[in-house]
């Protein structure tokens, strides 16, 4: 009996939280990591403290059966001195979606993900950024318009929008007039493969140009991403270039990980970065290596809490600079409320 | 040798983690839940060594789970969507559809009521509001009572997806806690309709056909009879171990007599 009322208790409390919401429904979500990092170069610790790294506070609502909204703010640690008592705040989403579009599509309107290489499905297996988000040639959301789809069959997915272009924290006079188009595709031609890529072009304006009619030049990124999971090993892969106008950026990042017992993951990562093709030793080599415990997970899977170390090293191509060492140990935790 | 030894080490964890354990872990659907429950216990009742926990939390909660390798069965009572079959392709898991059971919906109304079949488009104009009056689909010039479900019962999740098809249930509708409920409030409230699993009809209240078609388990198992859905038990690939050896059971003539005790309609023999 004992048996019987456990399962239908806790049946009962995950039905409410999963089961979705019913139009005129909200619910909020909170994700926080608290980190602390140390920094050292040349054997001298160059920073060292601890800080909210993120403080997603999500809050959802189910308009009808195939509108609904979510709005997420980011508050974090922040030592700009324009941030008011060390707190930085970010709009990370804030977007309308009309689901089945066209079937197996939907249409998102508002501060969406910017659906490009890896940034958009990242999920921070190192405290490390995206190779695209890390090297900054495109953030991970962006005022935009976007037809998010998935291919029948299950055979991939596939995205295509129209955004502002310098990312979620750049409005007004930060933005320029040209919009930037993109479009993203995956095929998973087997069961654990997964290929893709991305291109995204617009155009910029010169900034060394103060008239009030500048001149405009091309920029165009491109993204190749692979995935090969089988059992407990997991493999990402991505290239990336960038061209701005004269200036091609390029590299690419492989991250190799496992899962043991379902509660930890070994993660191996490395990034090559060259921000000027035509300038030798400016770029830069990077090196992860880290473990993730999986304190507790939700009857999803998905993390709850969890703990996460990393070590990471950048090494530089130029003769005799000294590599920076990164060591991190991060908590993070989320939760959901029922519908309400 | 100590980085040998590391070596060695972590490679025992990681192939203890893709062994097969011998425990058998289902989740998802509270609809299939009594189903997989009831046959478990039997099985593990003739098999001492079978280890089998099962937990709800409704069918996307039970896909999710055996998408990120957390469970060995997923319960559904829907079909895996397009956008779940690419995750789980992406993280190199081949949902494989088993189909244990069907579970039809029945149309009940007061055994005054002189309705005898109503279309589905009649059924959402109801629920939706749009129709209030009996006189409206030839029965009498009476307010319509709507008893419904709430949004965690597996049968609305039915009624919701084939009858209501995007329409909203009106404010007005009665909301109560499960199919015996829904029956006893019909049978006390004369000019009140609703729907219960067809496994709970009884002679205190009567059953309508819905496209002209009769609410019955053939009808059911034919696929004639328009409010029905299959109930699913997902697996990674084929099955293979304890959960083939579970699934087999549930399959067989003893595990389909569970699915007929439970109130859901059995696989045809045919299949």
């Amino acid at each position: 009996m004992k048996l019987v009322l456990r399962i239908f208790f806790m049946s009962t409390i995950a039905t409410v939280i999963f089961a979705g919401m019913e139009p005129g429904q909200s619910s909020f979500e909170s994700k926080a990591w608290f980190r602390y990092n140390m920094e050292m170069q040349n054997e001298e610790i160059q920073s060292s403290g601890f800080q909210l790294a993120r403080g997603y506070l999500v809050f959802k609502h189910q308009f009808s059966g195939r509108i609904s909204s979510k709005f997420n703010i980011d508050i974090y640690s922040s030592d700009k001195s324009s941030d008011a008592a060390g707190a930085g705040l970010k709009i990370k989403a804030a977007y309308l979606q009309y689901s089945e579009i066209f079937p197996e599509a939907n249409l998102m309107a508002g501060v969406i993900k910017n659906y490009f290489g890896t940034v958009y499905d990242w999920d921070y297996t190192t405290v490390q950024k995206a190779l695209e988000d890390a090297e900054k040639v495109t953030s991970s959301a962006d005022a935009g318009i976007a037809i998010v789809g998935y291919i029948p069959g299950g055979w991939g997915e596939y995205q295509a929008g129209i955004y502002n272009g310098e990312g979620y924290k750049n409005y007004g006079d930060n933005i320029d007039d040209h919009p930037v188009y993109l479009a993203n595709v995956r095929f998973i031609p087997v069961v654990g493969l997964t290929v893709g890529g991305s291109i995204r072009y617009g155009i910029y304006d010169d900034p060394s140009d103060t008239t009030g009619d500048p001149d405009t030049y091309n920029h165009s990124e491109i993204a190749g991403v692979g995935r090969y999971s089988y059992g407990p090993f997991n493999i990402w892969a991505e290239y990336l270039m960038a061209n701005y106008d004269e200036q091609t950026a390029g590299g690419f990042m492989i991250m190799p990980c496992v899962d043991i017992k379902k509660k930890f993951q070994i993660v191996g990562r490395y990034d090559m970065w060259d921000p000027d093709f035509e300038i030798d030793d400016d770029g830069h080599n990077r090196f992860i290596a880290g473990v993730n415990y999986f304190i507790t997970k939700d009857v999803k899977g998905n993390p709850q809490t969890q703990i996460q170390l990393n070590w990471e090293r950048i090494q530089y191509e130029l003769e005799d600079s000294e590599p920076l060492d990164n060591i991190s140990c991060q908590f993070r935790w989320e939760f959901k409320s029922n519908p309400f | 040798m100590r980085t040998l030894s590391i070596i060695a080490l972590i490679s025992i964890m990681i192939m203890g983690s893709i062994i097969a354990e011998d425990q058998l872990v289902i989740t998802g659907s509270t609809t299939v839940l009594p189903i997989a429950q009831a046959c478990a216990e039997e099985y593990m009742d003739a098999n001492e060594d079978a280890d089998i926990t099962i937990r709800g939390g409704g069918s996307g909660v039970g896909i999710a789970a055996l998408i990120d390798k957390q469970c060995d069965i997923a319960n559904a009572s829907r079909k895996i969507k397009t956008k779940e079959i690419a995750n789980a392709k992406t993280k190199g898991v081949k949902p494989v559809n088993h189909t244990v059971a069907w579970d039809a919906i029945a149309v009940i109304v007061n055994p005054v009521m002189e309705i005898d079949n109503l279309s589905l488009e009649q059924l959402k104009d109801i629920y939706s509001g749009k129709i209030t009056n009996w006189k409206k689909v030839g029965g009498p010039n009476k307010q319509i009572v709507i008893i419904s479900r709430d949004v965690s019962s597996g049968t609305f999740e039915v009624f919701n997806e084939i009858v209501l098809d995007g329409a909203t249930v009106c404010q007005s509708a009665l909301k109560v806690a499960s199919n015996q409920a829904v029956s006893t409030t019909v049978k006390n409230t004369p000019y009140a309709i609703g729907y219960i699993g067809l496994g709970y009809l009884n002679k205190h209240v009567k059953a309508i056909d819905v496209n002209d078609v009769e609410a019955s388990v053939e009808n059911a198992q034919n696929e004639t009879y328009p409010i029905i859905r299959a109930l699913h038990m997902y697996t990674d690939g084929e099955p293979r171990g304890m959960a083939k050896l579970f699934l087999d059971y549930v399959m067989s003539s003893d595990g389909q007599e569970i699915v007929a005790d439970m109130g859901y309609i059995p696989i045809s023999k045919s299949e």
